[in-house]
């Protein structure tokens, strides 16, 4: 090898102290505990019930339609963008806009404003035009019935898949293999939705239900009569439903994906995988081993949580059935998936954005300039520039504590709404706060460790 | 791909105004049936750990074809760049280039950085016999070890630049050296080729002190170094660099040998950044200096503006985004050398590769000037490799000022292949 990795941002986080950011963090989460078992739990029960009506939503159902029909047409020309368009991928706006735009920049979205996807997703308005003209019978009584039994497991399949293709393919990147993807996904739903009607977004569509979940952090709610509602954040995941066992799958995948795409990149998991982190092999020749960890992480972090929960139930003494109680504290993990995803992708976010806006002037290589944007210049000293690398490292880290004070607090909560007794809130919490402690430090351990790329 | 596409319009623009006289080549080509653009792809590092290069490389790749379009193209056909990801990765560097060759069907192909990825696509590129003109720095193309396809003419190797600084370094460093290296094969190049000059010439290794690679401390390592050590030469790369260089102020303070390090360490990193205050009155090996001087010559000049490269070696519209000013400069001169093998031999479509090779392995010598700003070459046709000028800095006030240039000869190593002798 003549030319080494680069330097990089991770050079400049490995001058700080960071292993004093870490036992800070682990104690802030800790001290949360302590502090909201000042709270009664009942108070927190009521805390979503204090919610203030802020605007009523003047659009009627055919809006979301044509929103939904023009979000079909967007995805229609991105295909087309990524096939026919630029071969570069921080050129074409496909690859851009799925990574960037939606993967990373819409869930942020719906973490702070809710669930716009039960909108602008590109089938539900197929599905209305549909049946509101050659399909009407199509409406009431869809040809077939989503079956109970299958529950949410399709979505969670659904972004196992994704997940795979995001952190282990050579080159999810690619505009053309890309293209083939989102095309294939599309049409799956498409013809899905169609043939099952609104219930398969509701349950087997992956997005939905990711998009969903992250939105429940959000202190945007709708409420009756196309009201919004404005409450604390993540004050919903207090009233919310136990998930069902494929969500919780769901939410745990999710965490692993994100936790994975860190990990994979640490030159601890190369060493481990016996890898010269400094001669890093490429995505292909990683393939196998990759797609082992990210499995083996979601098992590690499954097997983890379940015990965690059968631990604090039998400390706690709670009569409820472990089942109910895994199936309800996963709504506490909610916060930290989405402090993970906001912290883990900042950087990149910050930079890729700029590709993104750049990219969609001329999205099909023509020479055009639609929007003013192609020849913006990407400002990338965002990752390279001591100063702001350390702006950047600071904010991933209050987010990831943040979130874990959060998920602390939402577990009070969901605690106090089984079984209210201190035995149960304090005693019967410590294995799922050790959890989020455990969590906590490797998020930091994370953003701190030597990386590549 | 944004620079085929804007720099082809370009030459678009140059056709359509050169259509407009009589006698101009537009006429006259399209006349004889013209040939249209000359395609080049591209191999780039846009995504994986080679993407900091990768991005200068194509701001330089697409500086550089601007400008030869600017002037009318190579032979008077404009260049159209093909470009393709390989992410970095060896696997696809092959795929990439069986892709550029056949589905694309361009005239060449060029641009690629990492070792790895170009011992992994050379040998398709033999296969499919295209050329395949790598940027690489790697020593594998005059080891002899590759093919008849492949060469390096727009910028030295590892090998080149080690040999041409020993002698510096012996003279006015001192003769007992402790070198410092990452243990695998980049630190094993320099380890290898710096004994092996430095010990002809009169110096002693001191002590050779491997770090693993995943090293994440280094002060366990300093007290090793011999008290006997007149110079410490350092190759750290990778995220450690900086705490070596903190650790090593902290280990040695104001007491210290004089210290030689290749600024591959830092390519693409600020010299003022935090935990590098040590490097202050060092030595660093560059292979085109990155901060301008009162003497820089005007072509380097207009390199630097093209590129959108400031005084700095930083980014004119993101003064904190540092170039890898010591290895983009490469691309540039390749398709310079490419303009003037095609122009020479008479290359006009794919396959008919016989002229543009032998043409190649002709010549001699590049004379500086904008197509070459790093400074003249001299060419080796049998080993397929340029050798240039090398440049010894000395950190002064957070910058690199040049306190050398080497001779060309000075690079020179004794051959261990001959590629000419292999068929075409």
């Amino acid at each position: 090898m003549t030319i080494p990795a680069h330097a990089g941002g991770t050079a400049f986080i490995q001058l700080l102290p960071t292993h004093i950011y870490t036992v800070g963090a682990a104690v802030t989460v800790a001290l949360s505990f302590v502090l909201v078992l000042f709270v009664p739990a009942r108070a927190l029960v009521r805390l979503p019930a204090l919610r203030m009506r802020i605007a009523t939503i003047p659009a009627r159902a055919h809006h979301a339609t044509a929103v939904s029909l023009a979000s079909l047409a967007v995805v229609v020309a991105l295909i087309a963008a990524g096939s026919a368009g630029s071969r570069d991928p921080y050129d074409n706006p496909l690859p851009l806009f799925v990574w960037t735009v939606w993967w990373i920049g819409f869930t942020y979205l719906h973490a702070v404003f809710g669930n716009l996807w039960a909108v602008v997703n590109p089938w539900r308005g197929a599905w209305s035009a549909l049946t509101r003209g050659p399909l009407a019978a199509w409406r009431a009584r869809p040809p077939l019935r989503y079956p109970d039994w299958a529950a949410s497991w399709p979505a969670a399949l659904g972004f196992a898949l994704f997940a795979w293709f995001e952190l282990i393919h050579p080159a999810p990147m690619d505009g053309a293999i890309l293209a083939r993807a989102v095309a294939a996904y599309a049409a799956v739903h498409l013809v899905a939705t169609i043939l099952f009607g609104p219930a398969w977004l509701a349950r087997a569509e992956t997005f939905s239900v990711f998009f969903r979940t992250i939105a429940a952090v959000s202190p945007f709610a709708r409420g009756e009569r196309r009201t919004i509602h404005v409450t604390a954040p993540t004050a919903k995941l207090l009233d919310a439903p136990a998930l069902p066992a494929s969500r919780v799958v769901f939410v745990l995948l999710v965490l692993a994906s994100v936790s994975f795409d860190g990990l994979s990149r640490t030159f601890a998991w190369l060493t481990l995988i016996g890898e010269n982190p400094l001669a890093y092999p490429g995505r292909t020749a990683l393939m196998r081993v990759n797609t082992l960890g990210l499995a083996g992480l979601f098992a590690a972090l499954a097997v983890a949580y379940v015990v965690a929960v059968a631990l604090g139930r039998m400390l706690g003494g709670v009569r409820e059935p472990v089942g109910a109680l895994v199936r309800t504290f996963a709504l506490a993990l909610v916060p930290i998936v989405c402090g993970y995803h906001f912290a883990h992708y900042l950087p990149v976010f910050l930079v890729d954005v700029q590709w993104a806006v750049r990219a969609v002037s001329d999205p099909f290589a023509r020479g055009w300039n639609l929007f003013g944007t192609r020849d913006l210049h990407v400002v990338t000293s965002i990752v390279s520039d001591a100063s702001r690398v350390y702006v950047v490292w600071h904010a991933q880290v209050a987010l990831i504590v943040l979130a874990h004070v959060a998920g602390v607090v939402v577990a009070h909560g969901l605690a106090g709404r089984i079984d209210a007794r201190p035995r149960a809130l304090v005693i019967g919490q410590l294995p799922l706060l050790l959890l989020m402690i455990g969590y906590t430090t490797l998020g930091l351990w994370l953003l701190s460790t030597p990386a590549v790329g | 791909m944004s620079i085929s596409r804007r720099t082809f319009l370009g030459a678009g623009t140059v056709l359509t105004l050169g259509a407009q006289f009589p006698g101009s080549w537009t006429r006259h080509a399209a006349a004889q049936g013209s040939p249209g653009p000359i395609r080049l792809g591209f191999q780039v590092h846009r995504t994986g750990i080679g993407a900091v290069y990768g991005r200068w490389y194509e701001r330089t790749t697409n500086a550089a074809v601007k400008l030869i379009n600017g002037k009318g193209g190579i032979g008077g056909r404009p260049i159209e760049i093909v470009a393709e990801d390989d992410g970095t990765d060896p696997k696809r560097g092959a795929e990439v280039v069986e892709k550029l060759a056949t589905q694309h069907k361009v005239d060449l192909i060029f641009g690629t950085l990492f070792s790895h990825v170009v011992i992994a696509s050379a040998p398709r590129a033999g296969q499919l016999k295209i050329p395949y003109l790598v940027v690489s720095e790697g020593y594998h193309v005059a080891s002899g070890k590759l093919n008849r396809y492949v060469f390096q003419p727009g910028i030295t190797d590892v090998r080149a630049q080690v040999t041409a600084v020993a002698p510096w370094i012996l003279k006015n460093l001192g003769k007992k050296v402790t070198m410092i290296f990452p243990d695998y094969a980049f630190g094993h190049d320099h380890r290898d080729f710096f004994s092996r000059v430095a010990t002809s010439q009169g110096g002693t290794i001191s002590a050779l002190i491997p770090i693993p690679p995943t090293e994440t401390s280094f002060t366990k390592y300093f007290p090793r170094v011999p008290a006997d050590t007149e110079v410490l030469y350092h190759v750290m790369v990778g995220p450690g660099v900086l705490t070596f260089v903190k650790e090593m102020g902290e280990h040695y303070g104001s007491k210290r040998p004089k210290i030689f390090g290749f600024v591959d360490s830092l390519e693409g990193v600020d010299l003022a950044s935090p935990g590098l205050a040590f490097l202050e009155g060092t030595y660093f090996w560059e292979a085109f200096p990155r901060y301008a001087a009162a003497n820089t010559p005007a072509h380097v000049k207009t390199f630097r503006e093209r590129v959108g490269v400031n005084d700095n070696g930083a980014s004119v519209n993101d003064p904190k985004d540092v170039s890898t000013f010591s290895h983009m400069f490469g691309c540039w001169e390749t398709l310079h050398v490419i303009k003037a093998v095609v122009e020479k031999s008479g290359y006009r479509k794919a396959g008919e590769y016989r002229g543009f090779i032998e043409t190649l392995e002709g010549f001699q010598s590049f004379p500086e000037g904008l197509e070459h700003p790093q400074g003249a070459k001299k060419f080796n046709g049998k080993l397929h490799q340029v050798y240039g000028h090398q440049f010894i800095s000395k950190v002064e006030k957070r910058r690199l000022d040049v306190v050398h240039r080497t001779a060309i000869e000075d690079s020179m190593y004794p051959p261990e292949g001959d590629y000419t002798k292999q068929p075409l």
